[in-house]
C-alpha cells in the first residue's frame, strides 16, 4: 500500500506514523481500560478512539480536526451538542443546495464553514479518513490471520 | 445630483463635447449661453415650483438675499436641478409669458444658480477630468477648487465675496440683456437641445473660472483660494458632500459608461487613469476624487481582469472565490476514487459525499471488527506497539502500512534485531505494559535488555534504536533514555 496523498498536495504533512502511533496506544489503552466491555460499547470505544487518534495526528491546523477533538473530549451524548452548534452558527448566504448542506454534516466542523472552505477541509478530512480506514483495514487483517 | 440627469449626461455626452467646443470658440457667446442656460433653468424652476408669476419674483430675491448663506443656497440650487429635469416634460410655450414677465429680476439670478451648479455636480468634475479636451494644466489647479469646495468658501465668507459677486452680477447684467430671446429661443429648440444647453453651461462655464478670457473669473477663483485658507464649516461640511458625491457618482459609473463608450475603453480608461503619470496632472482631480474607491481594486484589476469580464470589486471577487473553488474540487477529484470521471460539480459532490459517507461507515465496520477480535488484542497490540516504535525509524515501513511493518519480524533488516531483542520482546506485554503504565518500572524493564544486549549488535540496528525511540522518550519516557540507553 502506498500512500494516498496525491503529488500535487496541498498539505503534505500527512504523517501516518503518527497516526499509526496514535490509534495503537488509543487502542491498547482501551483494552487495558475495559476488558470485560460489551462488544457494542467496545467498537463504540474503538471508534472514538479512530477519530480521536486521526484528529490528534493531524493535529490542530484544521478545523475538523479541532472540532473533532473538542467533540470527543467533551462528551459522548451529541444530542446536546448538536444543539449548541446549531444556535451558535452564523447565519450562511442560503445558496447551498441540499448536497452542500449533507457535506457540512458529514464533515466535523463543517456546519459553519463557507462553501470554499468547506471543500478544502474536505479534501484534508477525506486524506485522513482513508489513512485511518487503510490502517484500521491492515490491522483486522493482521489480527485475523 | 440626482440620476436622472447623470444619465441623460451620459446619454447627450457627444453632443456635450459639441457645444462644448463650440462654446470654446466665442467665448462671449459661450457666457451668454452659460447665463442664459441657467436663466432657463431658473424659468424651469419657477414654473415648476411656482405656477405664478409674483410668487416666482418674490423667490428670486428670497433667493439671491439667502445666497450668504450657503446651506440654503445649495439646497436651492439642488432643487435647481431636481427640478430642471422634469420640465423637459414641459410645454415650451409656457416659458414665454413667464420668461416676459421674469425680464426685470433676471440679471439678478445668474450668478447663484451657476456656482451652486458646479457645487452639487460632481459628477462634472469627473467628466471633466475625462475628457481630453479639457487637459490643459491649469485643469488640476482650477477643478481641485472645484472639487475642494474652495469654489464654494466665497459663500462661507460672503463679506469677501460680495465685491466679486457685485461685480459680476453687473457684468452678466450687461450682458443678459438679450437673454429672454436666446432663452426663448432655446426652449423653442427641442428638449434635447435645450437641455445641451444646459450642459454646456455647465461646461463651458468651466473656463470662465480657468481664467481664460473673462475678468472676473480669475478674481474668483483667487478669492475662492483666499478663503479656502480660513475654510468656515461650511466649507468642509461641503467638501464632505463633494465627496459623497464623487463616490456615489463613481458607483454609477458601470451603468454610465457602456453607453457612451465600450467596455474596454472603460477598462482602458481606469488603467490610464491609475497608471499614466503624463497626463497625470489633467486627471489628477478626478482621480483624487476616486482614490478611495479604486484602492482595493486595483491589484485585482491587475491581475484578474481580461477583455469582455466585468471589473467592479464584486465580480472580481466573486471570480477569484470560483476559481479557488474549482480549484480544491480538482484536488477532491484526485482524492476520491471514482470521481475523475466524472464532469458537473452537482455529480461530484455526489461522489464525494458518498466517499466520505462510506469511509466513514468503514470506521465503524473496522472498529467493531477489531472490538471482535479483542480477546487477542491484549498480547498482540503491545507487540504491534513496540514493532510500530521499532520500525517507525525504518525507511521502509515508515511511509505506508505494509505487512513489513506489522509483521517487522520478516523484514531482514531487523532480523537481527528482532532476534537479539527477543529475550525482552518473548513477553512484550510484559515490557510494554510496563513500558506505558508506570514510568519507574520501565526503567527497570528497559536496563534488563540493555545489560542482556549482546554486543552482535551492529551499527545499523543502533541506529534503528536510536531513530526510534525519541518520539516515545519525548511523548511519555522521559527519564528513560539516560537510564535505559548507555550505549
Amino acid at each position: 500500500m502506498t500512500a494516498t496523498g496525491s503529488p500535487g498536495n496541498p498539505n503534505p504533512n500527512l504523517s501516518k506514523p503518527m497516526l499509526v502511533h496514535h490509534f495503537l496506544r488509543a487502542l491498547a489503552r482501551v483494552n487495558r481500560a475495559a476488558p470485560k466491555q460489551s462488544h457494542a460499547r467496545r467498537s463504540r470505544r474503538i471508534r472514538c478512539a479512530a477519530y480521536a487518534s486521526m484528529a490528534a495526528a493531524a493535529g490542530p491546523g484544521r478545523r475538523w480536526s479541532r472540532v473533532l477533538l473538542r467533540r470527543l473530549r467533551s462528551s459522548p451524548s451529541s444530542h446536546r451538542r448538536r444543539i449548541s452548534v446549531r444556535v451558535a452558527r452564523p447565519p450562511r448566504i442560503a445558496t447551498a443546495s441540499s448536497r452542500v448542506e449533507t457535506l457540512r454534516r458529514l464533515v466535523p466542523g463543517g456546519r459553519s464553514l463557507g462553501y470554499c472552505s468547506l471543500l478544502e477541509e474536505t479534501a484534508d478530512y477525506v486524506r485522513w479518513l482513508d489513512a485511518q480506514v487503510q490502517l484500521m483495514q491492515s490491522l483486522v487483517d493482521f489480527f485475523s490471520s | 445630483m440626482d440620476m436622472n440627469e447623470k444619465e441623460k449626461l451620459g446619454l447627450e455626452k457627444n453632443e456635450d463635447h459639441m457645444s462644448y467646443h463650440a462654446s470654446d470658440i466665442s467665448t462671449a457667446w459661450q457666457q451668454f449661453n452659460s447665463s442664459s442656460g441657467a436663466i432657463g433653468q431658473e424659468i424651469q424652476m419657477g414654473s415648476a415650483t411656482c405656477p405664478s408669476n409674483p410668487m416666482v419674483d418674490s423667490f428670486n430675491p428670497s433667493l439671491w438675499n439667502h445666497h450668504p448663506s450657503s446651506q440654503n443656497l445649495v439646497g436651492l440650487s439642488e432643487n435647481n436641478a431636481h427640478v430642471g429635469n422634469p420640465p423637459m416634460g414641459l410645454n415650451p410655450s409656457s416659458f414665454f409669458p413667464k420668461g416676459g414677465t421674469f425680464l426685470p429680476s433676471l440679471p439678478k439670478i445668474p450668478p447663484p444658480p451657476i456656482l451652486p451648479h458646479f457645487s452639487a455636480d460632481t459628477g462634472f468634475i469627473e467628466r471633466a477630468a475625462r475628457f481630453s479636451c479639457f487637459g490643459s494644466g491649469n485643469l488640476s489647479g482650477m477643478v481641485n477648487p472645484f472639487g475642494a469646495s474652495e469654489i464654494l468658501s466665497p459663500y462661507a465668507n460672503p463679506s469677501k465675496f460680495s465685491g466679486q459677486k457685485s461685480e459680476m452680477s453687473v457684468d452678466e447684467a450687461s450682458e443678459n440683456a438679450p437673454l429672454p430671446v436666446n432663452d426663448h429661443l432655446s426652449s423653442i429648440r427641442s428638449p434635447r437641445e435645450r437641455r445641451d444647453d444646459a450642459n454646456s453651461l455647465r461646461e463651458s462655464a468651466e473656463p470662465e473660472f480657468s481664467g481664460g478670457g473673462e475678468e472676473e473669473a480669475p478674481n474668483l477663483a483667487t478669492a475662492a483660494r483666499d478663503n479656502s485658507s480660513s475654510k468656515g464649516p461650511n466649507a468642509k461640511k461641503r467638501k464632505r458632500s463633494n465627496q459623497g458625491g464623487a463616490e456615489t457618482e463613481q458607483v454609477e459609473g458601470a451603468p454610465q459608461v457602456p453607453i457612451e463608450t465600450t467596455k474596454e475603453n472603460m477598462d482602458n480608461k481606469q488603467k490610464n487613469e491609475q497608471n499614466s503619470s503624463t497626463v497625470g496632472t489633467s486627471k489628477a482631480s478626478g482621480k483624487q476624487a476616486k482614490d478611495n474607491s479604486d484602492l482595493p481594486k486595483e491589484d485585482y484589476i491587475h491581475v484578474r481582469a481580461r477583455r469582455g469580464q466585468a471589473t467592479n470589486s464584486h465580480s472580481l471577487a466573486e471570480r477569484l472565490r470560483r476559481e479557488k473553488i474549482s480549484e480544491r474540487m480538482k484536488f477532491l477529484q484526485d482524492l476520491v476514487p471514482g470521481c475523475s470521471k466524472v464532469t458537473g460539480k452537482a455529480v461530484m459532490l455526489d461522489e464525494i459525499i458518498n466517499y466520505v459517507q462510506s469511509l466513514q461507515r468503514q470506521v465503524e465496520f473496522l472498529s467493531m471488527k477489531l472490538a471482535a477480535v479483542n480477546p487477542r488484542l491484549d498480547f498482540n497490540i503491545e507487540g504491534l506497539l513496540s514493532k510500530e516504535l521499532f520500525s517507525r525509524g525504518g525507511p521502509s515501513s515508515a511511509i505506508g502500512f505494509s505487512p513489513d511493518m506489522i509483521h517487522p519480524h520478516l523484514h531482514p533488516s531487523q532480523h537481527g534485531m528482532v532476534q537479539a531483542g527477543m529475550p525482552s520482546i518473548a513477553n512484550p506485554s510484559d515490557v510494554l505494559r510496563r513500558v506505558m503504565n508506570a514510568q519507574p518500572t520501565s526503567i527497570n524493564g528497559y536496563k534488563e535488555p540493555t545489560s542482556q544486549m549482546p554486543n552482535t549488535w551492529d551499527e545499523e540496528l543502533q541506529n534503528v534504536m536510536q531513530m526510534s525511540y525519541p518520539p516515545l522518550n519525548a511523548q511519555e519516557l522521559n527519564s528513560k533514555p539516560r537510564d535505559g540507553f548507555p550505549l
